[in-house]
């Protein structure tokens, strides 16, 4: 009769396998020892805060994300013929691979020197960024103000306010681009400033036969819409407090309500391309660079990428719409901020960099590379009548009028694709109402939080 | 998370051992004195393997086990959570709708090819001439050479609103079908899943008409003597025979299917909202962009062994009877 296996005829030979298995796995847990990640924390840098880099050779590197790339080799060749004794190596991942190996990076062994990081306050959670207080008053960094707020985290993990982790060398935020050729064939004489204002060039578009405006929802960029609208209903600071992760922070709130309600009737209106749901961010550059529509919610990043695809003079920027003629301006931004790590060797030569940063010559490199760069009283200048200049511009004012907002984005490392995407998707695909968005929202929020 | 790509050479490791084990137990029983010497012996041969297969596929999957039951961030302090992560696993309505689509996705990545590569098979094996044949063969196979990424990355594009998928059917006058497809909740999943099944058919021809090959030719010539026709010829001596070749091809398919990753990946990221999410995409999600290493090794735990059970009565059902 044939040998049977399986679990009726558990073969007398099968056993000692079974059992070799069992000790093998078994070892192996008990060598693992106790809890994953509790093996101590990272060893802390002991270095003495100082200015003085003197003339000995010191070799640094640098951690951030390709699309960094470019401004970050300019400004360490830049920082280097300053300090001839300092040499920075920069290492990069793509974006979303870079924000995800951070963590990891920071606490290996061969950690980086510098790093950029979008979520400073889990970097700092798991004691990862070295302190800057002491360096923020040796080389006098307060006369930043408010533009250091977002890397500042407090001794209860809010970000916002507290010790300083980081100094941010460059902005980018977001507005909205439109086609000159097509504002021109719509009669759109002035532009859009107020919400009402948008929507009646909205319409006038759609009439016209024109894509009102082109998103790219596969990566759930339909979010950009939503904040825009959140942003201008609600305000700068309710916004601000809920990334921050203000305690019972809510989005689910009557004046987000106002904003899904607003995004749904242009979504039912078909004022977005009708392939939202599929189209990429590379996708939506190129058809908004051939003229497929007449708006685009896009960040200062996109700029370059346009001025490569487009004619200069054939596309504009102007600020978000506002709630009303008096509605505060409001933009979404982001910093690049830098920190040191914890376990870098030569704290104090990485510090230097960061204040170099602050130097006009620094300055220049962010913006000639695309990013809005730190105000620090003496201006930069711009090509007058191009495009860099109405992002400047644009910047200054909603700045003044005190509107900017982080990403909705970067509440929590997780809630992008967990929350943002999938939801956003859904509204645009008529699979839930505009008070089951917020509510899933704030569900995931509340989730990864863990309250 | 290793565990994932680990299972198909779990699965054929452990057949592979079994089989070996009843071939030398015969002898082992006739010889008992002098075998228990060589068993050990043979541990020793097996050991540079054994430790090999201990730290890259035990001590992973071992690792994964111990964090299925904390919540760990990956760099921090964790929590033991005791089977909080599994309970979430089977209450998460996202999580379980991953899992139904992976089923779903048995239909396309093993159903359709394994019946699609049979028909294939039998006509390309009446297919007289040769030049004709081998063409055809290395057609067929051709979406097997391909990267699954760079086919999905191809299909995006035939499935775009201007792509060529929507340009034929405008073409032929079916333009209010066409529609963005995988940016669409109702046809993303199918979309997602036709991909799947072009990738795997050409691997289901290529196997079935090997097994084929090695069926005795006086068979087919005794039942066309008995005036069979094709489907007869098909049913009675084609399918018998290819039995152990469609237990391996269905097999395959199916953990490609239940452990899929890098088409849903990147064809939809697992979109429109979560239409088209599969296990993998969600373990990739929750472990590396939302850092819960816990959550995310409990769904690869639960993921190995839905493949072990779905796996393991197929490879009971289409073993050999010899």
């Amino acid at each position: 009769m044939p040998q049977r296996r399986g679990p009726a005829g558990t073969s007398a030979r099968t056993i000692p396998a079974i059992a070799v298995t069992a000790i093998a796995i078994g070892s192996v847990l008990g060598l693992a020892g106790c809890a994953p990640g509790s093996s101590g924390g990272a060893p802390t840098t002991s270095v003495p805060v100082s200015t003085d880099v003197g003339a000995d050779k010191v070799e640094l590197t640098l951690y951030d994300g390709q699309g960094l790339q470019g401004v970050d080799d300019a400004l360490i060749a830049g920082f280097e013929k300053d300090f001839p004794n300092i040499t920075i190596t920069g290492s990069y991942d793509p974006d979303n691979v870079h924000a995800q190996n951070l963590p990891r990076t920071l606490s290996s062994d061969n950690a980086p020197d510098l790093a950029q990081s979008t979520s400073i306050v889990d970097e700092v959670t798991d004691g990862l960024f070295l302190d800057l207080d002491g360096y923020e008053k040796a080389y006098g960094w307060d006369d930043l103000g408010t533009q250091l707020a977002a890397a500042r985290v407090s001794d209860d993990l809010k970000q916002g306010s507290g010790s300083l982790y980081g100094v941010p060398y460059g902005f980018v935020f977001s507005g909205v681009y439109y086609n000159k050729k097509l504002a021109d064939q719509i009669g759109l004489t002035t532009l859009p400033a107020t919400i009402d204002e948008f929507e009646a060039a909205l319409a006038k578009a759609k009439a016209a036969g024109i894509t009102p405006i082109i998103a790219a929802g596969q990566l759930g960029l339909g979010t950009a819409a939503f904040q825009n609208l959140l942003d201008a209903y609600a305000g700068a600071e309710p916004v601000s407090d809920w990334v921050y992760r203000a305690d019972d922070a809510s989005i689910d709130t009557p004046a987000a309500l106002t904003a899904a309600e607003k995004l749904k009737a242009w979504i039912d209106a078909g004022y977005f391309n009708a392939d939202v749901n599929s189209t990429t961010q590379d996708a939506s550059y190129s058809r908004f660079a051939d003229g497929e529509a007449l708006f685009m919610m896009q960040g200062s990043w996109a700029n370059p990428i346009l001025a490569k695809a487009a004619a200069p003079d054939s596309y504009g920027f102007i600020a978000p719409p506002t709630d009303g003629a008096d509605g505060v301006k409001t933009a979404v931004y982001n910093s690049a901020t830098i920190g040191i790590s914890a376990r870098s060797a030569h704290p104090n030569e990485a510090a230097a960099f960061l204040n170099w940063l602050r130097s006009d010559a620094a300055r220049e490199i962010v913006l000639a590379n695309g990013n809005i760069p730190l105000s620090t009283g003496s201006s930069v200048p711009t090509e007058s009548g191009s495009v860099t200049e109405s992002l400047v511009s644009v910047f200054d004012a909603v700045s003044a009028d005190g509107g900017l907002v982080p990403f909705v984005q970067n509440a929590t490392s997780g809630i992008n694709n967990s929350a943002w995407v999938p939801q956003t998707q859904s509204l645009f695909g008529d699979q839930i109402t505009p008070k089951q968005f917020l509510a899933n929202i704030q569900k995931a929020y509340e989730d990864e939080l863990g309250r | 998370m290793s565990t994932i790509d680990g299972n198909a050479s779990e699965i054929v490791a452990a057949a592979a051992a079994g089989r070996a084990e009843q071939r030398s137990a015969r002898p082992g029983r006739r010889r008992r004195g002098r075998s228990l010497g060589l068993r050990w012996l043979g541990w020793l041969f097996a050991l540079p393997a054994a430790i090999m297969y201990a730290v890259f596929v035990l001590a992973p999957l071992a690792s994964t086990i111990q964090y299925s039951f904390y919540d760990w961030n990956g760099i921090g302090a964790s929590t033991w959570v005791g089977i909080g992560n599994y309970v979430r696993v089977f209450t998460d309505p996202d999580l379980l709708a991953a899992v139904i689509h992976s089923f779903v996705f048995i239909i396309f990545f093993s159903l359709i090819p394994v019946a699609g590569g049979l028909v294939t098979a039998t006509l390309i094996r009446d297919i007289r001439s040769r030049a004709v044949s081998a063409t055809a063969r290395v057609f067929l196979f051709l979406p097997q050479i391909i990267p699954a990424a760079g086919a999905a990355v191809a299909w995006t594009w035939i499935y775009s609103n201007d792509g060529a998928l929507n340009q034929f059917l405008r073409f032929v006058g079916l333009g209010d079908v066409a529609r963005p497809w995988l940016g669409d909740f109702d046809w993303a999943l199918p979309a997602v899943g036709i991909i799947g099944t072009w990738l795997s058919l050409g691997l289901c021809t290529v196997l079935l008409l090997a097994g084929i090959g090695k069926i005795d030719a006086s068979l087919y010539e005794a039942v066309r003597l008995d005036g069979a026709g094709w489907w007869r010829e098909l049913f009675s001596v084609t399918l018998p025979g290819l039995r152990a070749e469609i237990g391996v091809c269905i097999t395959i398919t199916t953990i490609a299917a239940l452990a899929s990753f890098d088409v849903v990946f990147l064809a939809t990221q697992g979109g429109p909202g979560k239409a088209t999410t599969v296990p993998g995409v969600e373990i990739y999600l929750l472990g590396f962009t939302q850092n819960r290493v816990g959550l995310a090794s409990a769904l690869a735990i639960v993921l190995m062994l839905l493949v072990l059970i779905v796996v393991g009565p197929i490879q009971r059902l289409f073993r050999e009877r010899s």
